[in-house]
């Protein structure tokens, strides 16, 4: 029989050191939440299908309910937190917030990280490019409209540097 | 508190030894590779392991190329094969189902080459590509490594030619397929879906006398390999493929046949020969545009 | 600019994109437990022997509760919405867990309280049950046959109300009748599923006395009053708060046994207990689901002469939730927006043995938009004309709305003529009719199709004329509270709740509006009942129209208040003052901040604040002449016209949406983005359900679609943009003569994509659909000459 097990995960958690000790089985998902306190990750199928646990980990954007605790351990993770602030937000955080992109905002951590990956990659995207983007993600309450609004949005941002104050 | 056990093994003979023990132990192991299938098993309770072997630090996430062989390690993601020079130029069929892959880019990230054959599901994208490609499946055991081609390694749904103290190391990509003109055909009844119905094709280079690999996934149980009449691939016509696709699917014990809560196996069977023949055609197109 | 003072079309809106805003789950009080549901694997039958002893042995389980101890403790759950005889309903005993009976799989058996949430599961899963198995009643359908004459006796018991509509004489217009269609249609099940699901965090205060539930909620006041009941406290000692709510779309009303089972638990371990539902739980629940029995007369102009409709709505087990209650709506709904003199609706509402009914937006609406749009496009078929034309030698003219409607509903507003043209020009419908029969190929086969809705709205689902011994019904209220602190904050603390969409935005700019205030002076509070005045939460579509009213009228009232001490300073009329820009103009040309006039009314001693409170009931204005007395229902009904283009591979039946365009009246709009944000998503539903979701069980009656791999919701990649018109009809029956955005759409954008791949399958010779979703199997079946494939 197997008893009671913990882990030791260590992060640097939106550019803070930390650590503690994880139930072995737990998601990454979950020990951001329980054991960090990170409230910009969510839980809203546990499958890997409606991407409201994105985070970036080594600055790839994944999903953190597929991801047990411990193998992120030693990671770098970025959360919703860690990108932006009310007075400086991020290009994608800013032309959401314009553009009427999201509603209940239960799907933001999927939306932000998957269209932050593809303007790091495709700085000026067409609108399939963009739906295949956020194609990882659910909303059910936008139709999605706003968020390729939002994205392309987002764009001129980066361009034109109107972000920043 | 956990329900069970997890090791972090740094290479496949390591997991091996640990599979090893846990059955030793009579115990009841979940091998992680990707994630994307057993990290929600378990978090949702579907399975009840004593033990979980997480293969995440196995550092078999390299693609090697030699002058024989492409080398892809059995945890390179779908982003690495999209990403991957090598894959770009020599193996544009991989690269082209790897961009197809449900999920968006978190799974294309997270999501292993290797953890899709090791399911072995029979509508998942990866087993008909990797049977098309003539792949070797590289296997790491408790008593040394072994190798199985791809289209033994894919016994039944969800079966895949592994023990219970088994892992997989990488897939050999032979040189015979490599710069083959290809296509591939996905059918899938949303974008939330798994994918129903795959078709991938590889033709002959230039002149060589190559026949045509044409395989099916998603209406056998495992990938179906389509014989194709030795033709000019100019002549592999609709009527043509469909006609090779319907004898081999007769062909097939009824119970072999798939179905499942996306589509029926009746569906399945009469959407093969067109998708079939759509891989062709892109293929062929390839084939065309490379000229 | 900082983003704080920016005016974005939602207030708080980095709250949200910062990662800040707080759901249910993201509460963790000290000492917290969590809660897992035990669950039913047999449709229907006895329960022999439940044994919880392992599962409290389970590391970390707390406590497990199953249905003997349950009833010790909890009074039954009493019907949300009131009473079923309003609909003509049987009454049924709901216990929170049942001691000897499952009725369906999934029905909770006990639950378990652990100190997280994988122990909480692994000490569900190590209950055991033994069972005795009783016959499942999972088909409706076989209440079709014969269905005129009665539902046979044999299967009586599972008829949980008989709704009858009818104006003119059927009978004798379908003798009478030029042209007949006799058409089936099957509408699947479906479900609500927002991203999150539904979640409680219950908290019992031994020392007080006091029970606060957290709770991702759309009617906080209805849950407090029913977790009194159940609970057996007074309802003041009971506090509801909703926190950020992920999406609701009707799943989230009051009724589901979690809801007392998570406040017990709390009780019982005098510790905090949370409950979070998972995704295959969430997936139980569903709706919409009716099987329709047509018969249709019509003249050689298309105008339709009569309508016959035998329904049969399967509304799984029967429950507490309102869900059951769309069953009435669907049939009571009929000829939606068509004025049609001979009417015969008979529906049965039937019990079954599959997971309740939960609401779903469009409340039973979609279900008689989507029959009658199949209906006018297949009489337009029939007769070589035009659909368009059709539907305008149907529509209910302008000039007779008011019109009662045979259920006694009252289309109060509207100007259907108008909305249908002006969407077909927008779609260039003209342009796209002519299009898609050039375009396309072997290969591919292009449709066009339209509809017209009606969404009868703003609460008031029961109907009928008010004869003897029928209950009266009325219009509920929706209250505000509007208060000015010495700082000239403005807050709006309402009885109507936010299920993401954005209505607070729209209530503080209604206030802000009123006030002469901006709209960053005004906060708004909502869903928690210790602080807000009482009101329905988020129903009905009435949130801006009805609770948006109430903050006007509480508005105003602390506006005349400042008018008046503005006045009394400079010694001018009340009237001379205007509120704008945050300060009071005087005539002289001279400004008072509105702060500055607070500290001196506060400094009068009259308060901290100037504050009001008011309530809003919307009206039922009845037409003139008409002599009959009827129930108080729906108060006004949105329209909306509807042109998708779908392109159809005919080798595969897979369909694309190229387009989707409407134009909708809502009546006044308050807010063009917030208007727009709520049509986008409902029609993105809306599509869904023509082409994608399809909720599925076993022949035992165990959930299939347990994931959004299986339940199949539309994903960016498969949408277009859609394309959206406005045309205001205010209603009379509102304050602002605003009606409803919220449910318009869903069954507008199903029935347009329907009739559009209808319309491309039709003209490869294909049988009319029927059967829906038209999945890519489906659309094969009909391409083959079939419609109704499994």
């Amino acid at each position: 029989m197997t008893g009671p097990e913990q882990v030791a995960v260590r992060l640097v958690l939106n550019g803070e050191r930390v650590s503690a000790l994880v139930d072995s089985d737990a998601t990454l998902v979950d020990a951001l939440r329980e054991d960090f306190d990170v409230t910009g990750v969510r839980i809203g199928c546990r499958n890997g299908d409606c991407g409201t646990c994105t985070a970036l980990v080594d600055d790839r954007c994944v999903k953190t309910c597929l991801v047990l605790a411990g193998r992120a351990s030693g990671s770098e993770v970025r959360t919703l937190e860690g990108l932006g602030t009310e007075e400086s937000p991020s290009a994608i955080q800013q032309a959401f917030m314009e553009c009427y992109s999201f509603q209940c905002g239960f799907c933001l951590p999927g939306m932000v990280f998957a269209a932050e990956e593809l303007l790091d990659r495709t700085p000026d995207p067409t609108d399939a490019q963009i739906r295949d983007a956020l194609s990882g993600n659910l909303c059910r309450c936008t139709g999605y409209q706003n968020f390729v609004r939002g994205v392309h949005r987002a764009a001129e941002i980066r361009r034109d540097g109107t972000s920043q104050t | 508190m956990s329900r069970c056990r997890v090791t972090f093994p740094g290479s496949p003979a390591d997991a091996a030894a640990a599979l090893l023990r846990i059955a030793e132990q009579g115990g009841r192991p979940l091998v992680i590779g990707g994630g994307t299938l057993a990290v929600p098993w378990l978090s949702q309770g579907l399975v009840a392991p004593t033990d979980v072997v997480d293969l995440g630090r196995l550092a078999t996430d390299r693609i090697e190329e030699s002058a024989e062989t492409v080398r892809i390690g059995a945890m390179v993601s779908y982003q690495q094969l999209i990403e991957s020079r090598v894959v770009a130029a020599r193996l544009p069929l991989l690269q082209r189902m790897a961009r197809g892959i449900t999920g968006g880019i978190q799974i294309r990230n997270q999501a292993t080459l290797g953890g899709a054959a090791c399911a072995a599901r029979p509508y998942s994208d990866a087993p008909g590509v990797l049977v098309a490609l003539q792949v070797t499946m590289a296997v790491e055991g408790s008593t040394g490594r072994r190798n199985v081609p791809a289209q033994d390694f894919f016994v039944g749904p969800e079966r895949p030619a592994l023990s219970a103290t088994e892992v997989l190391v990488d897939m050999a990509v032979p040189g015979s397929v490599l710069d083959r003109p290809s296509g591939y055909y996905k059918l899938k009844l949303g974008e939330s879906s798994w994918p129903v119905v795959t078709a991938a094709c590889l033709l002959p280079r230039g002149d060589d006398q190559q026949g045509c690999n044409l395989v099916l996934g998603g209406v056998g149980d495992v990938p179906l390999v389509v014989p194709v009449p030795q033709a000019d691939p100019g002549e592999l016509d609709r009527a043509r493929v469909s006609r090779a696709v319907a004898e081999r699917v007769e062909a097939l014990p009824p119970d072999r046949l798939w179905g499942d809560v996306r589509a029926d196996r009746d569906y399945r069977r009469r959407v093969a020969g067109e998708v079939a023949y759509r891989a062709v055609r892109r293929a062929v197109e390839s084939r065309e545009g490379a000229r | 600019m900082p983003a704080s003072t920016m005016s974005f079309p939602k207030i708080d809106a980095f709250s949200f994109v910062g990662g800040e805003a707080r759901y249910v789950d993201d509460l963790r009080p000290p000492a917290l437990l969590h809660m897992a549901v035990v669950r039913s694997t047999r449709a229907h039958a006895r329960i022999m022997h439940l044994d919880t002893a392992a599962a409290m042995g389970v590391p970390g389980v707390v406590r497990v509760l199953a249905g003997p101890e349950v009833a010790t403790h909890l009074q039954p759950l009493p019907y949300s919405f009131g009473d079923p005889q309003l609909l003509g309903g049987r009454r049924r005993r709901f216990d929170a867990l049942p001691v000897d009976e499952v009725r369906y799989v999934g029905e909770p058996i006990a639950v378990v309280a652990a100190e997280n949430v994988r122990a909480a599961l692994a000490g569900a899963a190590a209950v055991t049950a033994e069972y005795a198995d009783l016959p499942a009643f999972l088909d409706a359908r076989v209440f079709l046959d014969g269905q005129a004459s009665g539902p046979p006796e044999e299967l009586r018991s599972h008829v949980v109300a008989e709704n009858r509509f009818s104006s003119g004489d059927a009978a004798a217009a379908f003798a009478a009748a030029e042209h007949q269609l006799r058409l089936s249609f099957s509408m699947q099940r479906s479900s609500a599923a927002p991203i999150e699901p539904r979640g409680y965090l219950a908290s019992w205060d031994e020392s007080t006395g006091r029970l606060t539930v957290h709770a991702s909620h759309q009617q906080p006041f209805q849950l407090r009053e029913q977790l009194a009941q159940v609970m057996g406290l007074a309802e003041e000692a009971v506090r509801i708060v909703v926190p950020r709510v992920g999406g609701a779309f009707g799943l989230k009303m009051t009724g589901p046994v979690e809801e007392p089972l998570v406040c017990l638990m709390s009780r019982l371990c005098q510790r905090p207990v949370k409950w979070i539902e998972s995704r295959a739980e969430c997936f139980l629940g569903g709706g919409r689901e009716q099987y329709h029995d047509v018969r249709v007369a019509f003249d050689g102009s298309g105008r339709v002469q009569a309508i016959r409709d035998d329904l049969v709505v399967p509304i799984g087990a029967e429950s507490p939730a309102p869900g059951w209650r769309q069953a009435f709506v669907s049939a009571a709904t009929f000829p939606t927006a068509y004025d049609v003199p001979n009417v015969e609706i008979r529906s049965l509402v039937v019990a079954t043995n599959e997971p309740p009914w939960h609401s779903i937006r469009g409340f039973g609406k979609e279900g008689p938009v989507l029959v009658m749009e199949r209906v006018m496009d297949l009489v337009a078929r029939q007769l070589g004309r035009d659909p368009a034309d059709v539907r305008r030698t149907n529509l209910v003219p302008r000039e007779a709305i008011p019109h009662r409607m045979p259920s006694g509903y009252l289309i109060d507003s509207g100007d259907f003529h108008a909305v249908l043209d002006e969407a077909l020009a927008l779609a260039d419908y003209e342009r796209l009719r002519v299009q898609v029969r050039t375009a396309g190929g072997p290969d591919l086969l292009e449709g066009v199709g339209m509809a017209f809705e009606v969404v009868p709205e703003g609460g008031g689902h029961a109907a009928g004329r008010l004869t003897a011994g029928v209950a009266p019904t009325a219009a509920a209220p929706e209250s505000a509270t509007v208060c000015i602190d010495a700082s000239g904050h403005v807050q709006v603390l309402s009885g109507v709740t936010n299920p993401g969409g954005g209505n607070d935005t729209a209530l503080a700019l209604l206030a802000a509006a009123e006030l002469g205030a901006s709209r960053s002076m005004v906060t708004v509070v909502q869903g928690d009942t210790d602080r807000c005045p009482p009101g329905t939460g988020n129903a009905s579509s009435r949130a801006t129209s009805v609770g948006g009213a109430a903050v006007v009228l509480a508005a105003r009232e602390v506006a005349g208040e400042l008018r008046r001490s503005a006045a009394a300073m400079a010694g001018v009329p009340a009237e001379q003052v205007v509120l704008r820009d945050g300060a009071a103009h005087l005539p002289a040309g001279e400004e008072v901040s509105l702060a500055e006039l607070c500290r001196g009314i506060v400094a009068e001693g009259r308060g901290s604040s100037l504050s009001a409170t008011r309530s809003y009931q919307p009206k039922n204005l009845h037409p003139g002449g008409e002599t009959d007395v009827y129930r108080y229902s729906y108060p006004y009904f949105s329209s909306g016209g509807y042109v998708a283009r779908v392109a159809v591979d005919p080798r595969t039946g897979t369909v694309v949406l190229r387009g989707l365009t409407v134009v909708h009246d809502c009546g006044r709009v308050i807010d063009e983005v917030l208007v727009e944000g709520q049509l986008q998503g409902a029609m993105a539903m809306g599509v869904g359900l023509a082409l994608l979701e399809s909720w599925q069980a076993d022949p035992y009656g165990a959930l299939t679609t347990r994931s959004f791999k299986e339940y199949l919701v539309a994903r960016a990649p498969e949408l277009p943009s859609f394309t959206i018109g406005h045309h205001a009809v205010p209603t009379p029956n509102t304050l602002l003569g605003s009606k409803g955005a919220g449910e318009s759409g869903v069954g507008g954008a199903l029935a347009a994509v329907v009739n559009a791949v209808d319309d491309a399958l039709s003209r490869a010779g294909a049988p009319p659909a029927t059967t829906f979703p038209l999945d890519p199997p489906r659309v094969l079946a009909l391409l083959a000459g079939g419609g109704e494939a499994p």
